[in-house]
C-alpha cells in the first residue's frame, strides 16, 4: 500500500471539491443574499487541507494498487461528506453538528433525505450547495477526478473500478481517462438538457438548474418543502419523469447509443434496459390500479411517485404514504431493486436482481435436466461462476447490512415502521421512507444517534457494500 | 486436367479418388506421410510430402501447369493462404478452398480476384447442416434438394406399405395426387436406381424422387398424407441432437430460429460449456448419447426428431438405432464412411447425411467440363442432376417431349422459363433460353453431355 500516494490523491479530490464550493459563493453574490463569505471561508479551509495533504503526499504516485483504489474511494466519501458539511455549519442553517453532516452525506450520496424544513425560505446559496453536492456525488467526483487528471494515469483504473457501481465493469474506450470523460460529458449534457427543458416548461431559472442537477444525479433534493408537488404543471412533471428514467439507465448504453446516432436499437437490445422498463411499467400498472380503485390518487401522481421511488430519486408530488398498503409495500420493494448499474441511481441495481433471478431459474432447470449445462446469460453472454458467486455474496451482505442498520435504528428508540423504511431509504440512496420519515415529513425528528446510523448506511449503499467492507478485513491491512 | 489437392483428409481423399477415376492428373500434398501413403496405395495420383502453403511444395507438385487447386486441409487459414500463393506465384486458374468458419463465409467481400483469390468456398459442415435443416422442414421426405434458387425441388421419399401410392403406375400418379403437377425422375426398387418409365409400378418399400415446383411442396406433402407430417409444425416439434460439433452447432442454431425446442447432447465437457454459451434457447446436456438413463431422463420417448450428428459414425448409427427402439418418428443419421451408407437401409435407418458426399458433389459440379451449375447426385450416387440452358440453335426446341429422343436413362424433370416452373408432361416443349433440369444415370452422363453439346450449351 502507498499511504503517501493515497493521501496525495485524496488531497487532489479535496482541492477539486473546494473549487466546487466557490460556485455557491458566486450564487449568493448574484442574489446578494449574504453567506458568500461563509462559502469562501469553507472553500479556503477545505482547499488548504487538500493542499497540505498534497504537499505531505509529495507528488503524484507512480502507481496505485487496487487496494489503494478501495482505500481512496472509501475515504473520499467520508472525508468529502465531512467537509461538505462546513457551509451548513458556518452559515448556521444546521445548528447541530450531526444535522450538518447528515445533510451533507445525504447530498453527496444522492440519497436526498433531509432534516431541513422551510426550504422555500432558505438562502439560494445553501439550496444551490445542496443540489450541487448531489450532482457531484451522482456521477461520482472521483470519476470526475479521473477525467480531468490524466496524471492519475494507471492508478485511475483502480479508482474507477472501486467507484463505478455494477457487477460488470465496462471500459467504454481504450483509456480510462477517456472513459471517465465520456461519462462526464454525457452527464453534463443531460443535466444541461434537463435544465433548459425544465426552464422552458415554466420553472424559474434558479429552480430549473437545481432540479436538473438533483434529477439527473437521481438525488431528490428540491428547493421547496412540497418537493415537486410545488409545481402543478404536467409539463414539469412529465419532463422530470423522463429525465429520472434517462438518468436511471446505464450510462454505458447512452454512450453506445450516442456513437450510433441515438439509435433506439442499442437500448432495446440490452437485457437490463428491457427489464428496467418492464419492471417500472408493471409497478406503475399495479400501483395505479390499486390506488385508483380506492380513489386515493390520480394517474399523473402515480406515475411520478412510482418513477421517483423506482429510480431511487425520492421526489414526491403527493403523499404516497396515504395510498393503500399494497402500493407502499411495492414502493418499498422498488427501492431495493433500484436503477440500472452504471447509472447515477441507487439500490441493488436491476442487473443484479435480474441475474439473481436467472440464477434461480437455472437451479430449477437443473432439476429438470440433471446433466444439463446451463449458463446464466445476459445480453447473450454467459456470466461466469465467479460473477454469480459475487452476486450472491453481495445480496447477502446487502441484506445483512440493511438488517443491521434497521436494528440499530430501533435501538435508538425509533418505531419499527420508521426503522425498517428509513434504513431501506438510506441504504438504497432513495431518500424518503414511511412512518415519521415519510414523503410529507423530514428526518429532523430522529435522534442524533439514528442519524449517525443512517449516514453510515448511505455511504455503505453508495459504495455498494464491498468497497467499504474490504477495508474492515484484517487481510487488507497486512503487508 | 491437372488438379492439385491440398490435404489428404477425408474430403481430400474422396475428391482425389473421384477425380483420378475420371481420368484427371491429380497431385496431392499433405504433411502427414501415413495419410499420403494411404492415398498412394489406393489410387493413381502423385503424392508430395510437404506444407500446403509453401511455394516449394506447390512447385514440386506441378503448380505451374495446374488448372485447378482444391485446398482441403483442416485449417481455414492454411487453405486461404495456399490459394493466395497459388494465385500470385503460379497463376492457377481455378481455386477452391474448404472454409468452415462461418464468420469468414459471411463476408463475401473478402473473396475476389484482388482480395483473397478463391473461386469457390466449400464448407462440408455447413452444406450438411443446410441439408439437415431443409429435410427437417419436409419430414415425410427422406431427401430434399433445391434447384434454380428453390423454384424447383426434388423430393426423395419412400412408398409406405399402407399408403395409397403403393401399387399404382406412374401414369396414374397425377390422379392420386389430386391433379398436382409432379414428375417422378428417379425410382429405386431392390436397391437399383433408374430413371422410370410411365408404366413403372410403385411398390411398397420403393423409393422415388419427384420434381415439384417450390410453391407446391406443401400441397404435395399434404397429399402424401404421411402420419408424421400431419399436425406438428417446426415450432411445435421436440428435437434431440446428439453431438455438438460444427454440424450439430449450426443445426441447433438454425432450428432455434425456426422456434423448435432443441436438446443437444455433447460428451466433451469443454465443448458443452462452449455450446451452452453460444446457443440461446437450446438445452445443452453433457453426457454420453448411448447412456440409456440419460436418454430417458431427457424423455426420448416424446421426441419427434432425433438427429445423430457426432463425428463418429458408430455412435451416430448406434444412437439412431436406440432412438428407433424408442419409436422416434424421424431420425437423421450423419455417416461419413461409404461402407456404412450401404448398411443403413438394412438397419432401417432411412435418412442419412454425408458431409463428404455433399462436398464432393459441390466440388465436382465445378470441375465438370464446361460450366454447369446445379449438378448433384440422387440416391446412392448413380443418378446425376444437371441444369443447362437451351440456346436458339438447340435441336430439341419446339418438339413435344414425348417425341424427343433422349438417351436411355435420361429425363427432363422440369423446365424453368423466366420466373415460371413447368413440370413437364408429354406435350410440353422446350423454348429458347429455357433452363432444363435433366436427370440421368452416371454411366450415360458422357452420352448426354455429347448429345447436348450440339444444341444445348452448358455455360
Amino acid at each position: 500500500m502507498h499511504i503517501k500516494g493515497v493521501i496525495w490523491t485524496l488531497g487532489v479530490l479535496i482541492v477539486l471539491f473546494a473549487l466546487g464550493m466557490l460556485l455557491p459563493a458566486l450564487v449568493s453574490l448574484y442574489f446578494s443574499s449574504g453567506h458568500a463569505d461563509h462559502f469562501f471561508i469553507a472553500s479556503v479551509l477545505t482547499a488548504s487541507l487538500g493542499l497540505i495533504m498534497m504537499k505531505w503526499g509529495g507528488g503524484s504516485p507512480k502507481r496505485l494498487s487496487h487496494k489503494d483504489g478501495f482505500l481512496i474511494v472509501a475515504l473520499a466519501w467520508v472525508v468529502l461528506s465531512l467537509l461538505g458539511a462546513i457551509p451548513f455549519w458556518t452559515t448556521g442553517v444546521c445548528v447541530s453538528i450531526v444535522d450538518g453532516l447528515f445533510e451533507s452525506t445525504s447530498g453527496l450520496t444522492t440519497t436526498g433525505a433531509t432534516i431541513l424544513t422551510g426550504l422555500d425560505n432558505l438562502p439560494p446559496s445553501i439550496l444551490f450547495w445542496r443540489s450541487m453536492q448531489e450532482w457531484l456525488g451522482g456521477m461520482g467526483i472521483i470519476v470526475l477526478a479521473v477525467a480531468v487528471m490524466p496524471l492519475l494515469g494507471v492508478g485511475g483504473m483502480q479508482l474507477f473500478r472501486a467507484e463505478t457501481p455494477g457487477p460488470v465493469k465496462d471500459k467504454l474506450t481504450a483509456r480510462v481517462t477517456e472513459t471517465a470523460k465520456a461519462l462526464w460529458y454525457i452527464y453534463l449534457a443531460m443535466t444541461m438538457l434537463a435544465g433548459i427543458a425544465l426552464w422552458l416548461a415554466g420553472m424559474s431559472a434558479f429552480d430549473a438548474i437545481n432540479h436538473a442537477m438533483t434529477t439527473v444525479a437521481i438525488g431528490g433534493f428540491s428547493t421547496h418543502d412540497a418537493s415537486m408537488g410545488y409545481y402543478d404543471s404536467m409539463w414539469i412533471r412529465g419532463l422530470t419523469v423522463i429525465f429520472m428514467l434517462l438518468a436511471g439507465i446505464n450510462f454505458t448504453l447512452h454512450f453506445a447509443a450516442m456513437r450510433r446516432g441515438f439509435s433506439i436499437k442499442s437500448y432495446s437490445h440490452d437485457d437490463e434496459f428491457r427489464t428496467y422498463i418492464k419492471w417500472i411499467s408493471v409497478l406503475i400498472l399495479l400501483i395505479g390500479s390499486l390506488t385508483l380503485l380506492t380513489g386515493s390518487g390520480t394517474w399523473d401522481e402515480i406515475i411520478f411517485n412510482t418513477v421517483a421511488i423506482a429510480t431511487t430519486t425520492g421526489f414526491a408530488v403527493s403523499d404516497y404514504a396515504l395510498w393503500p398498503p399494497g402500493t407502499t409495500m411495492l414502493l418499498f420493494a422498488a427501492m431495493f431493486v433500484g436503477a440500472c448499474a452504471g447509472s447515477t441511481g441507487g439500490g441493488m441495481k436491476v442487473v443484479r436482481v435480474l441475474l439473481l433471478f436467472r440464477q434461480g431459474m437455472r437451479e430449477i432447470r437443473r432439476l429438470i435436466h440433471p446433466h444439463g449445462v446451463i449458463h446464466v446469460k445476459i445480453n447473450e453472454q454467459s456470466i461466469g461462476g465467479p460473477v454469480v458467486q459475487a452476486l450472491w455474496g453481495f445480496f447477502v451482505l446487502y441484506m445483512v447490512c440493511y438488517g443491521i442498520v434497521a436494528i440499530l435504528l430501533s435501538f435508538t428508540g425509533v418505531d419499527m415502521l420508521t426503522s425498517l423504511t428509513a434504513a431501506a431509504a438510506c441504504i438504497t440512496n432513495t431518500g424518503p421512507g414511511f412512518g415519521t420519515v415519510g414523503p410529507a415529513s423530514t428526518y429532523a425528528s430522529l435522534p442524533d444517534a439514528a442519524k449517525a446510523v443512517l449516514m453510515f448506511g448511505m455511504v455503505l449503499g453508495r459504495l455498494e457494500i464491498f468497497t467499504f467492507f474490504v477495508l474492515l478485513v484484517p487481510e487488507f491491512w497486512r503487508k | 486436367m491437372n488438379v492439385l489437392i491440398l490435404g489428404a483428409g477425408e474430403v481430400g481423399f474422396h475428391i482425389a479418388q473421384r477425380l483420378a477415376s475420371e481420368g484427371n492428373n491429380v497431385s496431392v500434398i499433405d504433411n502427414d506421410a501415413a495419410r499420403l501413403q494411404r492415398v498412394a496405395d489406393t489410387m493413381d495420383v502423385k503424392t508430395i510430402l510437404g506444407y500446403a502453403t509453401h511455394p516449394s511444395s506447390l512447385a514440386q507438385a506441378g503448380a505451374e501447369n495446374a488448372e485447378l487447386l482444391i485446398a482441403a486441409t483442416t485449417s481455414d487459414e492454411t487453405n486461404m493462404l495456399a490459394c493466395q500463393v497459388a494465385h500470385s506465384l503460379f497463376k492457377v486458374t481455378t481455386k477452391m478452398a474448404r472454409i468452415r468458419e462461418t464468420d469468414y463465409v459471411n463476408h463475401p467481400k473478402l473473396f475476389g480476384r484482388d482480395e483473397l483469390p478463391i473461386d469457390l468456398i466449400i464448407s462440408p459442415e455447413n452444406e450438411a447442416a443446410k441439408s439437415i435443416v431443409k429435410r427437417f422442414q419436409v419430414t415425410s421426405a427422406v431427401d430434399a434438394q433445391e434447384f434454380a434458387g428453390g423454384k424447383v425441388q426434388l423430393l426423395g421419399m419412400r412408398i409406405p406399405p399402407k399408403g395409397h401410392l403403393a401399387g399404382i403406375a406412374l401414369s396414374e400418379l397425377h390422379e392420386v395426387l389430386d391433379g398436382l403437377r409432379t414428375y417422378v425422375v428417379a425410382h429405386e426398387h431392390n436397391r437399383l436406381w433408374r430413371v422410370p418409365k410411365p408404366e413403372t409400378v410403385l411398390l411398397a418399400g420403393d423409393s422415388i424422387y419427384l420434381a415439384v415446383a417450390g410453391h407446391d411442396v406443401g400441397r404435395l406433402l399434404e397429399c402424401m398424407n404421411h402420419e408424421e407430417c400431419r399436425g406438428k409444425s417446426s415450432a411445435q416439434r421436440n428435437v434431440l441432437i446428439v453431438g455438438g460439433g460444427h454440424v450439430g452447432y449450426i443445426v441447433a442454431q438454425q432450428l432455434e430460429k425456426l422456434g423448435t425446442s432443441v436438446k443437444l447432447i455433447e460428451h466433451n465437457p469443454m465443448r458443452a460449456e462452449w455450446l451452452a454459451e453460444h446457443l440461446d434457447r437450446t438445452v445443452v446436456i453433457h453426457g454420453d448419447a448411448l447412456d440409456r438413463q440419460l436418454l430417458e431422463e431427457e424423455s426420448i420417448d416424446t421426441i419427434d426428431d432425433f438427429l445423430a450428428l457426432t463425428n463418429d459414425d458408430e455412435t451416430n448409427i448406434l444412437g439412431s438405432l436406440i432412438a428407433k427402439k424408442y419409436k422416434v418418428p424421424h431420425i437423421v443419421t450423419l455417416v461419413n464412411r461409404a461402407i456404412y451408407s450401404d448398411l443403413m437401409r438394412e438397419m432401417g435407418l432411412e435418412i442419412t447425411v454425408s458431409p463428404r458426399l455433399t462436398t464432393a458433389s459441390a466440388i465436382l459440379r465445378h470441375v465438370r467440363k464446361g460450366r454447369i451449375f446445379g449438378l448433384s447426385s440422387l440416391g446412392d450416387g448413380t443418378l446425376e442432376v444437371l441444369e443447362a440452358e437451351a440456346l436458339k440453335t438447340s435441336a430439341i426446341l419446339d418438339i413435344p417431349l414425348s417425341e424427343l429422343e433422349l438417351p436411355e436413362n435420361a429425363v427432363i424433370g422440369a423446365i424453368i422459363r423466366g420466373d415460371d416452373v413447368i413440370i413437364p408432361d408429354g406435350d410440353s416443349m422446350v423454348e429458347p433460353n429455357d433452363h432444363v433440369l435433366l436427370i440421368t444415370q452416371g454411366t450415360s452422363l458422357r452420352e448426354v453431355e455429347k448429345l447436348f453439346e450440339v444444341g444445348l450449351e452448358f455455360f
